[in-house]
């Protein structure tokens, strides 16, 4: 990856975070909640967006996005009033800057003039609020130019200063602060006087590492804000100071002439690494400049991705290394090493420390997926004629980046799903004594070692007669079939069933459901409803927090081991066999308390030779299958618990009905991990009979 | 852009000097295993950083890799204590990593008293280090014809 690439990388990785702090802020405004910050963010957001599109000649993005700018600087000013219209225009605008980044991005150019409509009219909303913003009417729908920018014609001309210490490896990372102080020329006049003092003897020089440290001071009518953002892309905060100075500055790099400038960096600063003398930044000026010179501590790093799952790796190696060090151990009599014994368990416990650790790095918050639900139910909202409200809570809940990733998908479609068959029409809330309003609850919180989403909704609930009518139109069940209520709700994961009325963009065409339910089985997690008539439905979504780890009980069947997930697991039996029942037509239940388990015989699916025959010989697992289900696992024995690292079996080699993965195991063997739910799909199906009759 | 202030009376040597010149003939020679050694895949895939006839001409687009090259050469020269003079006539960008390399060999071929000097800077050149805040060093710098 060239330097340049690996610059574009890192804008767009920026984007990402800043195209949701955008949605987020417009959506305060659509809301009537935005505050002074709430503005701030947006155009700190859209001008950030700008600055990096700048550096990387993304020109049409750059051209829109300052108009967006314009415009929301105005409404931050209080030259234009936010209105539901300006609001919905402002979300637009917000949409338009995402596909354009998407876009450059992905290499493509969007059509011609498809910005244009949205342009015209902030560019109109920004000339009718008045010519001396911050941004000139004429220069709105063209490139920054020179010296503009976000540049505030006819406000004050402020003085910064910035002092910049990059990490020696600056230019490595790509970065070139030539295109930096472009950027800042942009805002303003600059100077600049680069410290040289460290730069070491041709002899020592590693011409890859950056030995310099700027002292840079802007004049513009910019804000603070606008200079900071100059450095967002390529300098840590830690690596930065700026200040605004209220004096006149008496340094090295004061208003005036290049040749001011020129006098001002002396030749001992810039070259000689024999000598001694002070560095060449300004050193006479005020009491403030002075201060600076504090050591900036850095508060957070960007590591790459790719870095951080190969240390996830090597720990995991690190984990099965000390399993199977401890298995080793197990053989030796504990009484006569017992200093190796108390050390093996040290060496335990200081892996799973580490590995929690290093787990929790990869964790983020949910903010990221759910801070765009809001937009979503707006949009439903509208599209429906309905009137919804969503309260979101436990946003700040983390779980692993790939399970964030994954979240989005069933998120929407669970949310589409309670405003679209969920909440009623005002007038029919009305109708119910219910307030016009409906309200979709979205939440976040941990509980053990998962994370347990919830969609709410205050809506009409699942109404099952329609449910099962069609599910029977449809041929996906028997007309005569007696299912509980929990068992009619979770029709709706069938594919192919829907009971809305009418197909539209939103849902009702059969598909969302049965693909939430296998996106979030993929994962290891599950779906629950449960649903009252009348008064709504909850969805639960279970996952695990992470994707790399696993709490499983080890099971052996025959001369194979297994790993079932402990999360899965209800209860393990050893059952009579009067308690054993043959079906009709094949199959096995076990009477459990009043209730028929389908059992399924691990040896038998897996084809295990040696495995146990009958039930009784050995023992069952009772787990929970998916949402409502649980089926019986015939095995020979339990070996025991243990945390187990994933290693993917579709990856390497292909998907495998029943297996989730696979581990390796503290001898040395590898173990295949259960898909329980898979495994479940092998007994009957969909729907099997578990209601005691 | 002419650059009148070259400061020749710092140059112990005066361009002309027959001695000089074979000096800087010899620091990469044409066709040497350098060449293809310094330049490396990508400034010799550019054909920019020619390093020929005795003077280094700095690459239309002097980027980290021409720096990493430059480097190089410039520290065997000074090994050798042979004089340089670096063309800067095509220079169209010039990357801080390369006016840091430039900023450090001045500083060292002086301290040396090995003659090293610049000829015919673009604007681009020079307005690289102005923009990298090291145009008052650079002033410092003796500049041929």
């Amino acid at each position: 990856m060239d330097e340049l690439d690996q610059l574009r990388q890192t804008y767009f990785q920026d984007c990402d975070e800043l195209l949701g702090e955008l949605e987020s802020a417009l959506m305060a405004l659509d809301n009537g909640r935005a505050d002074g910050d709430t503005l701030n963010d947006a155009f700190r957001a859209i001008h950030s967006i700008k600055g990096g599109a700048d550096i990387l000649h993304f020109d049409r993005l750059v051209r829109f996005a300052h108009t967006f700018e314009s415009v929301l600087d105005r409404v931050r000013l209080g030259r234009l009033i936010v209105d539901p219209e300006l609001a919905s225009l402002m979300l637009r605008a917000g949409d338009a800057v995402a596909d354009l980044v998407r876009a450059a991005q992905a290499g493509v150019e969007m059509p011609d003039g498809y910005e244009n409509e949205i342009a015209d009219a902030l560019q109109s909303l920004a000339q009718a609020a008045g010519t001396d913003a911050t941004i000139a009417p004429d220069d709105v729908r063209e490139p920054a130019a020179p010296d503009e920018g976000a540049a505030a014609v006819g406000a004050p001309l402020r003085h910064y200063r910035i002092l910049l210490s990059p990490p020696a490896d600056l230019f490595r990372q790509g970065n070139e602060p030539q295109l930096l102080v472009r950027a800042l020329e942009r805002l303003g006049s600059v100077r600049t006087a680069a410290d040289a003092s460290a730069l070491p003897p041709l002899a020592s020089l590693d011409a890859e590492q950056c030995y310099l440290h700027w002292t840079i001071d802007v004049r513009t009518t910019a804000g603070l804000d606008a200079v900071r953002d100059v450095f967002d892309l390529a300098v840590d905060k830690g690596d930065l100071e700026v200040v605004e100075l209220t004096d006149q500055p008496t340094g090295a790099v004061g208003a005036g002439t290049q040749d001011t400038v020129a006098a001002a960096v002396t030749p001992a600063s810039t070259a000689l690494p024999s000598d001694s003398s002070p560095a060449a930044s300004p050193s006479g000026g005020s009491g403030q400049g002075a201060q600076l010179k504090a050591a900036p501590t850095v508060n957070s790093i960007r590591v790459d991705l790719e870095k951080l799952d190969y240390l996830v790796n090597l720990v995991g190696e690190l984990v099965i290394s000390q399993s199977m060090l401890a298995e080793q151990l197990s053989v030796l009599p504990t009484d006569k090493f017992p200093a190796l014994s108390r050390s093996i368990e040290e060496l335990t416990q200081h892996a799973r420390n580490l590995q929690d650790g290093v787990m929790a790095v990869r964790t983020q918050p949910v903010k990221s997926v759910f801070a765009r639900m809001p937009r979503l139910v707006r949009d439903l909202a509208v599209e429906t004629g309905k009137n919804v409200r969503l309260l979101i809570s436990g946003e700040t809940t983390e779980v692993d980046k790939t399970v964030v990733e994954q979240l989005f998908d069933p998120l929407i479609h669970m949310i589409r799903n309670a405003v679209d068959h969920g909440i009623e029409s005002p007038a029919e809330r009305s109708a119910n004594g219910k307030p016009a309003q409906g309200t979709v609850r979205l939440s976040a919180v941990h509980v053990g070692g998962r994370i347990v989403i919830q969609v709410a909704d205050d809506g009409r609930g699942i109404d099952r007669e329609r449910v099962r009518a069609r599910a029977v139109e449809r041929g996906l069940l028997n007309a005569d079939a007696v299912l509980t209520e929990e068992q009619l709700d979770n029709l709706i994961f069938l594919p192919g069933l829907s009971t809305a009325a009418t197909v539209s963009d939103i849902s009702g065409r059969g598909v969302g459901m049965d693909v939430v339910r296998r996106n979030v089985e993929r994962l290891g997690g599950r779906v629950l409803i449960r649903s009252v008539a009348g008064r709504g439905s909850t969805f639960y979504l279970s996952l695990p927090l992470t994707l790399a780890v696993l709490d499983g009980m080890v099971v052996g069947v025959g001369s194979e081991t297994y790993i079932v997930p402990l999360t899965v697991i209800f209860e393990s039996l050893r059952p009579q066999a009067r308690d054993v029942h043959r079906l009709v037509g094949g199959g096995e239940v076990l009477y459990v308390r009043g209730e028929y388990v389908p059992l399924v015989y691990l040896g038998r699916t897996f084809g295990v030779p040696d495995a146990t025959r009958e039930p009784w010989d050995g023992l069952v697992m009772l787990v929970d299958a998916d949402a409502g289900g649980k089926i019986g696992v015939v095995v020979d024995e339990i070996v025991g618990q243990q945390q187990v690292v994933i290693k993917s079996v579709e990856a390497n080699y292909r998907a495998l009905r029943g297996i989730a993965g696979a581990t390796i195991l503290g001898n040395g063997h590898v173990a295949l991990i259960l898909d329980v739910a898979g495994l479940a799909e092998s007994v009957d199906g969909a729907v099997r009979p578990s209601a005691a009759a | 852009m002419s650059l009148s202030y070259a400061t020749l009376s710092h140059f112990p040597l005066r361009i002309g000097d027959a001695t000089i010149l074979r000096g800087i003939l010899r620091i990469v020679p044409k066709g040497s295993g350098r060449k293809s050694r310094t330049s490396g895949d990508s400034a010799e895939s550019r054909g920019d950083l020619v390093a020929g006839d005795g003077i280094i001409a700095l690459a239309a687009v002097a980027d980290i890799a021409v720096a990493r090259d430059v480097t190089e050469a410039l520290r065997d020269a000074l090994d050798r204590q042979t004089p340089v003079v670096i063309d800067a006539a095509g220079v169209e960008e010039l990357s801080t990593p390369c006016a840091q390399a430039l900023a450090s060999a001045a500083a060292s071929f002086a301290s040396a008293n090995v003659a090293f000097a610049f000829r015919q800077p673009s604007d681009a050149f020079v307005a690289a280090f102005n923009r990298i805040g090291l145009f008052a060093a650079m002033m410092q710098w003796t500049f041929v014809e």
